[in-house]
């Protein structure tokens, strides 16, 4: 019955995560006319799915089984249903959802109320790699809109419109690639309660199509454009570095198992992308708002999992 | 030298930098029309006037229509990422300059509008430095246009040479316009007026071959950054 659950409460949160992700999944390529609405699809659902497939396993064990050794399934079900009821409470009001927070602090949350014991190591890597990894997109981001500026310095205007298409599709690939592993490998993992081999692998590819069907169906983009759009504005070859330099930072954080929210590693990119240019207008507010839900959501997550699990 | 590492993958867009080069010398095709009806029209020569004058007519009317195409092109699908307005305004101030060399041409229309005092101005070496002024200001946008094939060092070094010419054709309407109204003999007014007001559209021609060559600054700006 509770296993049921958990798998019904994933594929919920990977239908709300594909809506909430969509203007990164689909809305970039979409937006920028690199393809059609079909190519676009394709390319985010190959992506996720191959994520999920290839890289996705290496998230099973990172909360249970590697946060926590042994979490009973309840408070599994609390980490899917306060993810769910967070991502939809936070996406209804256009606020950035640190996915990934939401579950490390609710599963953390419900594991101290268990009493279970905690890897105070794991937990120490996973929070400081969160504040690592936007440094480390943003480092990239610099260095690669940099040097794709004076590499195509001497590029027509036609070669580097194409070179801008293709980064879009690529990078576009790059980000549902990492998506699929990192956080549908870590939904799939909670939902199978660490999701030993095989299982978890299959839990997570079709979670990862679910996903695709929640960016297809309801995705309009809204909930990233509040991140990125009214921050600051940039162009193709930055939005490239900004997307490259984010998917590295959480493929890196995958093979760590530390569950990554993609728009922190974006706002990093964004940074980086923006300060190796001359000129550069950031919308503040916007930034100091993202980075304190960041900080915010995973502790309110923390201390909701915490009293649910108590009570 | 020519980089073109992924055009394969941009045809449209590629066929479409064409046809805007295609579309420029339709607008040069203009700008030399109305530098012949000026030159024809100062040697009293009207069998050719008018000639040169249904040449501007013919190139303006063929600008408009190559740019409506091209605009729609353009709108409907090429990808041009982060630039695309930047082409159509380019193509809109384009088309600005033939419109200008219409609208200066106007003024020349008939020989029955213009008395001696007004061939006499067209006909002054200030008119033909003016009128040569203005067409090297539309050469060399000609040239920035090309550079899109060539990247944005040329594109940038190309630059300056619109703005000089715009001024240098700025500084001859200047003279042409102490001419007009400090004039020893006495013109009739409604001729000073014309005249004046025919210097001011032709000017707009540089003017707007310069805007075009703002407008290409920051289609480099954008697009390469």
């Amino acid at each position: 019955m509770i296993d049921a659950l958990l798998v019904l409460l994933a594929g919920v949160l990977a239908f709300i995560f594909g809506w909430n992700n969509s203007s990164l999944l689909i809305g970039n390529i979409r937006a920028s006319g690199s393809l059609g609405a079909k190519g676009a699809v394709a390319v985010s659902v190959i992506g996720l799915l191959a994520g999920a497939a290839i890289e996705g396993p290496k998230m099973l064990k990172s909360l249970n089984g590697s946060v926590a050794y042994s979490s009973p399934e309840i408070g599994l079900a609390i980490t899917l249903g306060l993810a769910v009821a967070f991502t939809v409470g936070l996406t209804f009001l256009k606020l950035p959802a640190t996915f990934s927070g939401i579950m490390v602090g609710s599963f953390l949350g419900a594991a101290v109320a268990l009493r279970l014991a905690v890897n105070g190591g794991q937990v120490l890597l996973i929070v400081s790699f969160w504040f690592i990894a936007p440094l480390i997109a943003g480092f990239i981001a610099f260095a690669l809109h940099r040097a794709t500026s004076t590499l195509l310095t001497s590029v027509s205007v036609v070669g580097v419109d194409s070179f801008n298409r293709l980064a879009i599709v690529g990078t576009s690939f790059a980000v549902a690639f990492v998506l699929g592993a990192n956080n549908v490998g870590l939904m799939a993992g909670t939902a199978a309660g660490g999701g030993a081999g095989g299982q978890g692998a299959m839990v997570a590819v079709g979670l990862a199509l679910v996903a695709a069907l929640g960016a297809v169906t309801l995705g309009k983009g809204h909930v990233s454009d509040t991140i990125g759009d009214r921050m600051l504005s940039l162009s193709p070859q930055g939005v490239f570095a900004v997307f490259a330099g984010a998917a590295i930072a959480v493929i890196i954080g995958t093979q760590l198992q530390v569950p990554m929210s993609i728009g922190e590693s974006v706002l990093g990119g964004m940074f980086g992308s923006a300060y190796s240019q001359r000129t550069t207008v950031i919308n503040r507010r916007v930034a100091s708002l993202a980075l304190g839900m960041w900080i915010v959501t995973p502790l309110m997550a923390f201390a909701t999992g915490y009293i649910l699990a108590a009570v | 030298m020519k980089l073109r590492p992924f055009s394969f993958i941009s045809r449209k867009e590629s066929k479409i930098v064409q046809e805007i080069e295609g579309y420029f010398r339709i607008v040069e095709k203009t700008v030399d029309g109305f530098a012949g009806l000026v030159k024809a029209m100062a040697e009293r020569d009207w069998a050719a006037a008018k000639n040169f004058f249904q040449l501007v007519l013919d190139g303006e009317s063929e600008a408009d229509s190559v740019h409506r195409t091209l605009s729609m092109a353009i709108a409907e699908g090429a990808f041009f990422g982060g630039i695309r307005e930047d082409i159509l305004d380019l193509l809109e101030t384009m088309d600005n300059v033939a419109d200008s060399a219409k609208d200066a041409a106007r003024f020349l229309e008939s020989e029955e509008d213009l008395d001696d005092f007004a061939l006499s101005l067209l006909e002054s070496d200030e008119m033909k430095l003016f009128v040569s002024e203005l067409q090297s200001a539309v050469n060399a946008l000609g040239k920035l246009i090309a550079a899109f094939d060539l990247g944005k060092k040329e594109i940038l070094a190309r630059i300056p040479a619109v703005e000089e010419w715009e001024e240098a054709a700025d500084s001859s309407k200047d003279k042409l316009m102490k001419r007009l109204f400090r004039s020893s003999s006495t013109p009739n007014p409604v001729t000073v007026i014309q005249m004046r007001d025919f210097l001011f559209v032709a000017d707009d021609i540089a003017d707007y071959a310069e805007d075009a060559s703002d407008v290409i600054l920051v289609l480099a700006a954008k697009g390469y950054d």
